[in-house]
């Protein structure tokens, strides 16, 4: 008995960790449509060249037994892209920006002083996007985020 | 939420950092990507936390250039000319390191044609054609990302152009990456590119081209005259070469037809009034002559010396020499 203690005290925490994420990245491609429109359309990420678009998705699942609250999803923008406006979303979500990785807002709500300016952020100005998920995440549930960079 | 305002500093660098966007991020840098959550952990309560990181990115390279004739107007010309010069500048607008096959060639449509034309690099990268630095173009130019070179395209003008004429010659820069060529832009060409595992992308301009002229302008008939005085030699009494009184002053004067034939050209010199002429001291082209207005092409009349040479040929040069004593 006194072994068993030991040996779980050494398993990893996320073993207990309630909420899984997983992330996976896809190119953006507009393809023409059937209908004669365009659509974009999330592809396997390959042949990623400047001012392509990148479309990440991120799955979450409540891989506990009890619902869990307070599901607060945070991605920084990565090095060498930039963020396209909007283009974040996810259902059930609220979300919220950064321009500093720590104060988050609303896009229209944040401001950035440049040149002892001060002006609204803009798309090249966003370090983080957050998604504070609205409702308690039930046992097995699982849903996504996502959100589109611009590669440099 | 909605009433909060945030303001927050940014460092200059963020700003700097836009001037990556004509040329993009490097190829080969790799992007990464990592999610966190955090939530209420019903068994511990405390604030549990998890990560996710996507899969890398390896940025591929992203094969473009651009090539701008440097001439703001038509370089103007003259029939018969040789070695005119047309300037391009030749910019890697890709990525990643990349080849350049370069071309010059007279397009069709205009009035003329440049003849021999060369594709010369600004090897001394002074921006200036100088025949003695600058190496011909004899294989493919390869440029770093946003690397630039400047190129010379040399030709000579048809001597028979008249005033007005145009000769249009265009630089292209294609890329000499293989499969590159006739791709359409987007097509990934495998096993190719700087530093990319994938393969390079082929861009909106694997290839670029502009145009620079030559243009005939007014075309000079008025012949002019070079001319140059110099002392050419002392000899003061005591055989040294001080500017002292008695002391012999040699005087070269120079005289070069240009730009044609020059008739009855006369060449006038008045002597200084502390110099004295020495008489008959007149030669030329080392030919000695008399003061006297006589058969030869000199004549004296106290200070004043006049030279008739009559009629002088194009770039023909003629070395009048006199002498005078300091007073």
């Amino acid at each position: 008995m006194r072994l068993l203690t030991a040996l779980l005290f050494l398993l990893p925490i996320s073993t207990f960790a309630a909420v899984s994420l997983e992330s996976t990245p896809y190119k953006v491609v507009a393809t023409p449509q059937e209908d004669g429109s365009i659509a974009e359309e999330w592809k396997e990420a390959d042949k990623i060249a400047p001012s392509d678009k990148v479309g990440y998705r991120i799955t979450y699942v409540n891989t506990g037994e009890e619902p869990v609250s307070g599901v607060t999803i945070n991605n920084p923008v990565p090095e060498s892209t930039v963020y396209i406006v909007n283009s974040a979303n996810g259902t059930g979500a609220t979300i919220s920006y950064s321009v500093d990785g720590s104060q988050f807002a609303g896009m229209s709500e944040l401001k950035v002083l440049e040149d002892g300016e001060v002006r609204p952020a803009g798309a090249k100005d966003i370090k983080n996007i957050r998604w504070v998920l609205d409702e308690p995440l039930a046992p097995s549930a699982t849903g996504n985020v996502e959100f589109q960079v611009r590669v440099k | 939420m909605k009433t909060m305002t945030k303001t927050a500093l940014i460092a200059a660098g963020l700003v700097a950092s836009s001037a990556t966007w004509a040329v993009g991020t490097d190829a080969g840098a790799i992007i990464s990507n990592t999610a966190t959550a955090t939530f209420d952990d019903p068994t511990t309560g405390n604030t549990g936390t998890t990560s996710a990181t996507a899969p890398d990115i390896t940025v591929a390279e992203l094969i473009n250039v651009n090539v701008t004739a440097d001439d703001a107007t038509p370089v103007s010309t003259q029939p018969g000319d040789t070695d005119q010069v047309l300037t391009y500048t030749v910019t890697n607008i890709g990525n990643g390191t990349e080849a350049f096959t370069l071309d010059a060639t007279n397009l069709a449509g205009d009035d003329i044609d440049a003849d021999g034309i060369t594709i010369y690099a600004d090897t001394d990268n002074d921006g200036v054609f100088n025949p003695a630095n600058d190496l011909p173009v004899t294989a493919d130019v390869v440029l770093d990302a946003d690397e630039d070179i400047t190129i010379f395209v040399v030709g000579d003008i048809p001597a028979t152009g008249v005033t007005g004429e145009q000769a249009d010659v265009e630089l292209t820069a294609s890329s000499a990456t293989p499969g590159v060529a006739g791709a359409a832009p987007g097509t990934l060409i495998p096993g190719q590119g700087t530093n990319t595992p994938s393969g390079a992308v082929v861009g909106n301009n694997p290839t670029d081209s502009d145009t620079g002229s030559f243009v005939i302008g007014d075309i000079i008939t008025d012949a002019t005259v070079d001319i140059t005085k110099a002392i050419e030699s002392r000899q003061d009494p005591f055989g040294g070469t001080t500017d002292i009184p008695g002391t012999v002053v040699t005087y070269l004067i120079t005289v070069t037809a240009k730009l044609g034939d020059v008739n009855n050209l006369v060449v006038a010199d008045t002597i200084p009034l502390d110099l004295t002429y020495v008489a008959n001291s007149v030669t030329v082209d080392s030919v000695a002559t008399t003061d006297a207005a006589d058969a030869d092409t000199v004549a004296v009349t106290g200070a004043d010396v006049a030279v008739s040479l009559g009629t002088v040929t194009q770039d023909t040069t003629i070395e009048i020499r006199l002498q005078a004593t300091i007073n």
